[in-house]
């Protein structure tokens, strides 16, 4: 028999180079496809658990503690004097909190992100509001919230449940129509 | 032992000492200062790019370095302030991968590849041996038994 005829011999550097070639495929489709590690970071992570903590002193000298207002909606909203979605926002939340104010089933609390008392007490002042904000220790607010940048806001359900995750400013009929939808939700 | 052999010894005892001087523990850190600042590198500020904590001066990375301190202080271990954290800014925060899930491949890819690539190296070695034996046959013992004939 010539050697012409012989079977061909089985190739094993051939194998392992084509099994590496596919795993190597798959890890480059796998990471092509993820979403950017800063868009994750950002991701409601914290949705359907308690909201954290948030007590501490207000602007106005009073005290607060989210924990005092379960049975109703409350806005958590994170925000600073020097960014511009959050002073194009802020109207929205007046509008929001004087709606609901009468009613008293919803409320806001702002949260400054990196601001002096003095600037955030000014900023009220200019664009009005009369909701409680907080200026101390409020980093450890926001990490318990995850809170990469702002405005940021956070619907905690009336059973002090954290419902919806509102990322780049809100509006007010937005936040109303979260709360319908979730409540809805909640009920069917 | 030949000097091959040596060799091969010496090379061992080089890799070997590199890696227990590598793994031996420093003392840990002195300090609560400097704990914090240890941890603070081994996370990954969750809005920049390629920046750790402890480098970014933004205000997310300042304020997990300031939650860091307070869980130093605390007395918190390693292993809550990673949970705290993780659980807050999901698992690309971490520098150090989890040894679980799909995670769990960053420290078993690598694991296998060396294996392979050790099965591989031995296959070619063996390989090459035994191409490179060389015996003699009768007609050349036969040729190396009338050249010393001749002399």
């Amino acid at each position: 028999m010539s050697s012409g005829d012989e079977a061909p011999q089985p190739r094993p550097v051939l194998w392992v180079v084509a099994a590496v070639s596919v795993v190597a495929a798959l890890l480059l489709l796998l990471l092509a496809t993820g979403k950017p590690a800063s868009e994750r970071a950002t991701d409601g992570r914290i949705l359907g658990r308690v909201a954290p903590l948030i007590e501490g002193p207000t602007i106005d000298n009073g005290w607060y503690d989210i924990d005092q207002l379960r049975g109703q909606w409350v806005v958590v909203n994170f925000f600073s004097t020097t960014c511009v979605p959050c002073i194009r926002e802020h109207p929205e939340l007046v509008k929001f909190d004087q709606r609901h104010a009468p009613t008293g089933d919803a409320s806001v609390v702002s949260i400054s992100f990196d601001d002096s008392a003095d600037a955030v007490i000014e900023f009220f002042a200019d664009n009005g509001g009369d909701w409680p904000v907080l200026t101390e220790n409020t980093g450890s607010v926001a990490v318990n919230y995850g809170v990469t940048a702002v405005p940021e806001s956070y619907l905690v359900a009336p059973s002090g449940i954290v419902a919806a995750k509102l990322v780049g400013g809100v509006t007010a009929d937005d936040l109303d129509g979260q709360m319908a939808r979730l409540t809805q939700e909640a009920s069917s | 032992m030949n000097r091959q052999m040596f060799s091969w010894l010496g090379v061992l005892v080089v890799v070997g000492s590199m890696l227990v001087f590598a793994s031996v523990d420093d003392g840990g850190p002195a300090t609560n200062a400097e704990r914090a600042y240890d941890l603070a590198k081994d996370f990954a500020c969750p809005v920049c790019h390629g920046q750790s904590v402890a480098q970014s001066d933004v205000v997310v990375a300042r304020n997990i370095r300031r939650e860091i301190r307070v869980w130093v202080d605390e007395g918190q271990s390693d292993d809550f302030i990673r949970e705290q954290l993780v659980d807050r800014f999901g698992e690309d925060i971490d520098y150090t991968p989890s040894s679980e899930g799909i995670t769990s491949l960053v420290w078993i890819l690598p694991v296998v590849a060396g294996a392979v690539a050790l099965g591989g190296l031995i296959v070619v070695f063996r390989r090459w041996r035994v191409d490179g034996d060389v015996s003699a046959t009768a007609e050349d013992e036969e040729l190396v038994a009338a050249a010393r004939e001749d002399q």
